[in-house]
């Protein structure tokens, strides 16, 4: 059974080969390239297996969460215990269907600002990864969505769309390091390119050193002919301005949406059919513009 | 040998499903287990240098397809990994647990920090080295508290498939 050294080698090295081969079609590919057709093919045979696992896995996490938080529990009588805990599983249910519904409602109104037409979806995996921020949700080529849409939840900017199979899609969260925003401050609206930096706050580059810049300002999503994204959309606040460092200057902005705990979203299926001018920072939070709809609500959560 | 790439397959698709949706979310003081080398060093430590590089190559390809990084990456890292392991194993007589317990530690440190490094190679480097270090020690730990739980689980699954027992060394 036991391979000898220099047959186990040579397939080893075969195998390197191999994934270095990979590595480069997968660079040099176009957007619907071979290994991109595989990806595809790959989400849309686990976003099923992942959805059903999801679904059974959330009220279960919940259950523990709720047992955590509530010691005292233990000590009443395993009766006593058991109605209680039936108690709160409903309670729980209730409480899970009316934060999803204030979270499609956050979507909605988020859509509404920026005069998008939005289909809801729910999130089913997250990147396991360590290296990876994004998420995979229930809403695809079917439900209207093609790649480089912006995702949007009731607080901002989530992320844009890089994969799409039939019935699920990838989405990069704004806190990966690949992802690049044009962006502006809400005030001066002086433009920047933000980039993710994981677990960290977003960087945002301002393209002039010199502009206005005070913390706690707000900042929008750029709008330009070919952009991926609605302008307008809030995408976070600046929580530092360092200063410029070799004619570069680098803000840290920290996102409105909370990409960690990510559950309800909304995918911008079509802008404004005419881009507005952004609105000004007093909008950014919360003045309605525009009818928009969202078409669909996630097909995993509420009936 | 179906049986065999069957069960295997299973381990996998199992350790994918479950890292996508539970562990995504849970972090134990910090720590993030990554089943998939939990997985890796399960069937590495109970077959040979090309079982172990094989899987190892077929469980990173998984990973690079389901999730957005360049794919090969994880490919390339997990099947080194798989044949380290399975090249190692020969040379470890004890049959302590902590033998297992110490190649998983290992074997979660070399992967991120070798992913890391391809991911800096490629160019792709929106994270710090301190970064990858931190999560190297989490997914260490993480899979650490993991492995009395899965390990012999991934482990028999893997032993009972085969056809002909090998005897351990």
């Amino acid at each position: 059974m036991y391979e000898r050294p220099r047959r186990a080698r040579a397939i080893f090295v075969l195998l390197l080969l191999a994934a270095v081969t990979v590595i480069t079609v997968d660079f040099r590919q176009r957007p619907d390239g071979p290994v991109d057709r595989l990806q595809r093919a790959a989400s849309s045979v686990f976003g099923p297996l992942q959805r059903a696992v999801s679904a059974v896995v959330r009220p279960i996490g919940d259950t523990l969460g709720g047992i955590a938080e509530t010691g005292s529990l233990r000590r009443r009588n395993r009766q006593l215990q058991a109605e209680v805990e039936r108690l709160r599983a409903a309670e729980r249910t209730n409480a899970d269907l009316l934060g999803e519904n204030q979270q499609l409602r956050g979507a909605l109104a988020m859509a509404r600002r920026c005069g998008c037409r939005t289909v809801g979806a729910q999130v089913v995996a997250r990147s396991g990864s360590t290296f990876q921020w994004s998420v995979t949700i229930d809403a695809g080529t079917r439900q209207g969505i093609t790649r480089d849409m912006a995702v949007i939840n009731g607080d901002g900017l989530v992320g844009r769309v890089v994969r799409v199979g039939a019935d699920y899609a990838d989405v990069r969260l704004v806190s990966d390091p690949s992802s690049g925003i044009a962006a502006a401050l809400a005030g001066s609206r002086s433009p920047g390119l933000l980039r993710g930096r994981g677990e960290r706050d977003l960087d945002m580059e301002l393209l002039h050193p010199d502009a206005p810049v005070r913390t706690g300002e707000p900042v929008i999503t750029q709008g330009y002919p070919q952009g991926v994204f609605p302008p307008g959309l809030p995408v976070g606040v600046v929580t530092a301005t360092p200063p410029a460092r070799d004619l570069v200057r680098r803000l840290v902005v920290r996102p409105f949406a909370d990409v960690d705990s990510l559950d309800v979203v909304a995918v911008v299926v079509a802008k404004p059919a005419r881009p507005k001018a952004p609105p000004r920072a007093a909008e950014a939070a919360g003045r309605p513009a525009g009818t928009p709809s969202t078409t669909r609500a996630p097909a995993g959560g509420t009936p | 040998m179906i049986r065999r790439v069957l069960a295997l397959a299973a381990v996998l698709v199992g350790a994918l499903v479950v890292q996508t949706t539970v562990l995504s979310q849970v972090r134990i003081l910090g720590a993030r287990p990554d089943l998939v080398v939990l997985a890796i060093v399960a069937v590495a430590m109970s077959s040979d240098p090309v079982v172990g590089a094989t899987f190892g190559f077929a469980a990173g390809l998984a990973r690079d397809l389901l999730l957005d990084l360049p794919v090969g990456v994880s490919a390339l890292v997990d099947a080194s990994l798989g044949y380290a392991i399975g090249t190692a194993r020969v040379y470890m007589v004890s049959r302590s647990p902590l033998v297992p317990a110490t190649v998983v530690v290992a074997a979660s440190l070399a992967s991120v920090w070798a992913t890391g490094a391809v991911l800096r190679l490629l160019d792709l480097s929106g994270f710090s080295w301190g970064y990858v270090a931190r999560s190297a020690l989490a997914v260490a730990a993480g899979n650490l508290l993991a492995t009395p739980l899965v390990y012999p689980l991934m482990r028999g699954v893997v032993e009972r498939s085969r056809a002909e027992r090998v005897m351990h060394l």
